[in-house]
């Protein structure tokens, strides 16, 4: 499991009211961004995006080994 | 502290309200954005970034945006669109602030994990109606209340 305070959180909110989560591992440069939907309870989004994010980064990591 | 309009990175930026005085006896001081810089709030979060700005603010997509808050470990660094009321302004704070502790937390406290955009928007307001404008103190006052600086 990826180090959470080694993520870069950018929380958008859009001119047009949409909010955005973006993650990036400054590391890898790997980064990983999802509109945020209005009704669904913002702590669950993130942790579905982060467990994303960590299958993501270790495949990147695999790869790049 | 950046500053893109190329102003004295060192004066004192404020926000100035016009309308609470019909414009007639002049600017009343609402915020003062640089008194949130460099200030812990939650007991463990540091702002070490605050903007007001007249630029657009883009994102990596080109898509602009009125708020960004860029969360790393425990530092916060906010860019707001200037031209806001001074209540949005202060909502704005709040709303970013109590958003921006819930995500960088590895455990946030129960009183925010079922809080969706339009909670956190309503909590933002809450707040300014019961704390009043935003102020570092203030937004201690509402992260302690939602559970925050307890750990």
């Amino acid at each position: 499991m990826v180090d959470h305070d080694r993520i870069q959180f950018d929380l958008v909110k859009l001119l047009n009211g949409e909010r955005i989560l973006r993650l990036t591992d400054p590391q890898s440069g790997l980064s990983l961004e999802k509109k945020l939907k209005p009704s669904e309870a913002v702590v669950r989004q993130k942790d579905h995006l982060l467990q994303v994010f960590d299958a993501a980064l270790a495949r990147a990591e695999l790869i790049g080994a | 502290m950046r500053d893109t309009t190329g102003n004295n990175r060192f004066a004192p930026r404020f926000l100035f309200d016009f309308d609470s005085s019909g414009g007639k006896s002049g600017p009343a001081r609402v915020i003062n954005i640089d008194s949130f810089l460099n200030q812990r709030v939650g007991g463990v979060f540091f702002i070490t970034e605050i903007e007001l700005t007249d630029q657009p603010i883009e994102d990596a997509l080109g898509r602009e945006a009125i708020a960004q808050t860029r969360i790393l470990g425990r530092e916060f660094r906010l860019a707001i669109r200037s031209g806001l009321p001074e209540a949005e302004l202060s909502i704005t704070l709040y709303h970013e602030i109590l958003e921006a502790a819930t995500v960088a937390s590895l455990h946030p406290p129960e009183s925010v994990c079922e809080l969706n955009e339009a909670g956190f928007e309503a909590a933002a307001r809450q707040a300014r109606q019961t704390w009043g404008d935003a102020s570092v103190e203030n937004l201690n006052r509402m992260l302690q209340f939602y559970g925050f600086g307890e750990e």
